[in-house]
């Protein structure tokens, strides 16, 4: 009778470790890690940009002042201890998000240049970027994200639509 | 001094719009606690003939700063902006400084131009080198960063930055004057031109600098020996003119050459500069030298051990056989024995570790760092005493902030 019951617990535990051991490898993959993926945002005026990771890092250093077209160029980030900042910096630029500070903090103080404006919020991001020529920015990633389209295959740049107004 | 101030003044008051409401205003910080210590106290390390600098009593005050920036951007092409530092300078007091004070106009998108006081870019981290935070050491490699005497600009500069293909080409002119209070000494700088040109081209950067420094100085220490030198006939003495110039800052012309480059992909950075110093005049003081430094940093996460090597050589005799008269050569001898920089070389390991930011600070890290130096003679030391070896251990320790 207790040998019965033993074997009876045994099988439940291996059939809950099974099941645990599944929901661990499927959320490793699952649609809510990609939901924490990012997209490129810029404004309207940039619809035919393409932009490589070297022109990106080049972007968000801050090294570039102007697209090809004469636009300025105008960077929108979300503050350093957003988990998304910090995603976007390594995964789309390859850098830390302190490399980036350290080199926007250079020319701050050394009058080279200026360091990105800061918005609250993702909301704010998509309305700046939509309303600024020559913006650009970064949010999560969103499913119904229009007019997407790959370029180059590791990331997507979604250029947003024009203010309602205009 | 007042008089630049009301020049300053007025161009900041010039550039100010009548509508206030308009101004953007911010302000910025940076600060570094420091503090390093040394197993001798038979020579010190530090800046340019910089008195109590770091020995083994320790010292907090020799890389400790505290910097206040406010900058009022009137439009996109127009601001002005403020700095203030307390440092440890070159009489070795630790004291508040207006350190940048310009009005920057944006012309167009690749050309801006700024006026007031500035920091010429004589290396490839010179107007950097007080913000601890974009730094990658405690202190910038001594032996590079020790061969130009001055550092603010009162004057303008112009940047030009072009976008070639892949390639990011920034010029950067600069002219003005300067002047500086070493721990002996007042320097003038009557006049100092320059320009830096820098390529990037995606992680890497490579850059070239190349200035001139008028000097001139309101004392002469040296009247004593340089006086008769000048007097003695050329008949009697055909180099005596020319060793008394060699003795003499006030007059003398410093050109500074500096290469550099960085590779920073993010994970890896490799940065190195070469620079030499070459005086016409007054070299027996400022010796002509070329100095060079490679560092290597890999970061692991907030973590990033670095390593740096560095050197610099003296290219100025340690003696003169030029004077026919002992007495004179004797006297003259002594001092270039007892003046200048001679060769170099030291070692650096390091770690910096990325804290968290907090509240208004946005960012915050600490440094350890370990110094072994191997001077010849006085290399590029402050204070040396005799029975001095030339070797030199220390260890510093910064915490650095932005806020």
């Amino acid at each position: 009778m207790k040998f019965t019951v033993h074997t009876t617990s045994m099988l439940q535990r291996l059939r809950y470790l099974a099941v645990a051991l599944l929901l661990l490898v499927s959320s490793a993959a699952s649609p809510q890690n990609n939901s924490f993926a990012v997209d490129v945002i810029v404004s309207p005026s940039l619809a035919e940009i393409t932009l490589d990771r070297s022109l990106l890092r080049a972007v968000f250093t801050m090294r570039v002042r102007e697209w090809p077209d004469g636009t300025p160029v105008r960077v929108f980030v979300l503050p350093d201890d957003n988990p998304l900042s910090d995603r976007f910096y390594r995964e789309r630029l390859g850098m830390y998000s302190y490399v980036l500070r350290r080199a926007w903090d250079r020319m701050v103080f050394t009058g080279t240049g200026f360091a990105p404006t800061v918005v609250r919020s993702e909301s704010e991001m998509i309305e700046l970027v939509r309303s600024t020529p020559g913006a650009i920015g970064f949010v999560r990633k969103r499913e119904t994200s229009s007019r997407a389209r790959p370029m180059p295959p590791r990331w997507q740049i979604v250029l947003l639509a024009a203010p309602a107004h205009e | 001094m007042s008089s630049r101030f009301s020049i300053v003044a007025l161009a900041v008051a010039a550039a100010l719009p009548t509508v206030a409401s308009a101004v953007d205003f911010s302000y910025s910080g940076f600060s570094t606690a420091a503090y390093s210590q040394s197993d001798t106290n038979l020579a010190d390390v530090g800046y340019t003939s910089q008195p109590d600098s770091i020995d083994k009593g320790g010292s907090f005050e020799t890389d400790s700063k505290l910097g206040v920036q406010l900058t009022a951007k009137f439009n996109d092409n127009i601001s002005a902006t403020v700095q203030g530092v307390a440092y440890t300078d070159l009489t070795g007091d630790f004291e508040p400084h207006l350190d940048w004070a310009y009005v920057r106009a944006q012309a167009t998108q690749s050309l801006s131009f700024r006026g007031g006081y500035l920091r010429a870019p004589t290396f490839m981290y010179s107007d950097s080198v007080f913000v601890g935070y974009a730094n990658t050491w405690v202190r910038p490699p001594l032996e590079v960063y020790n061969l130009s005497p001055v550092y603010q600009l009162l004057g303008v500069d112009a940047t030009y930055r072009a976008q070639l293909g892949a390639f990011t080409v920034t010029v950067n002119p600069y002219f003005g004057e300067s002047e500086v209070d070493v721990s002996t000494l007042k320097l003038d700088v009557p006049e100092w031109k320059g320009l830096a040109t820098t390529v990037n081209v995606g992680s890497f950067q490579a850059r070239v600098g190349y200035g001139v420094i008028d000097l001139e100085t309101d004392s002469n220490s040296v009247a004593a020996l340089t006086d008769p030198l000048f007097a003695v006939p050329a008949a009697l003495c055909g180099s005596c003119a020319s060793e008394a110039q060699k003795l003499l800052i006030g007059g003398a012309r410093i050109a500074n050459l500096n290469v550099g480059v960085q590779y920073d992909d993010g994970t890896n950075l490799i940065a190195s500069e070469y620079a030499r110093s070459d005086a016409d005049g007054g070299e027996y003081f400022m010796p002509d030298r070329y100095s060079a430094y490679v560092t290597y940093g890999r970061r692991f996460g907030n973590l990033m051990p670095y390593a740096t090597l560095a050197g610099t050589r003296r290219e100025t005799p340690l003696s003169t056989n030029a004077i026919s008269i002992p007495a004179l050569s004797a006297a003259v001898n002594g001092v270039i024995a007892s003046q200048g920089a001679t060769d170099q070389d030291s070692y650096s390991l390091g770690v910096r570790y990325e804290l968290p930011s907090f509240s208004v600070v946005k960012g915050a890290l600490v440094k350890f760092q370990y110094d072994h130096i191997d001077a010849d003679g006085r290399g590029n030391l402050n204070n040396v005493q005799p029975g001095f070896d030339g070797k030199i251990d220390m260890v510093s320790a910064s915490l650095d902030f932005i806020f």
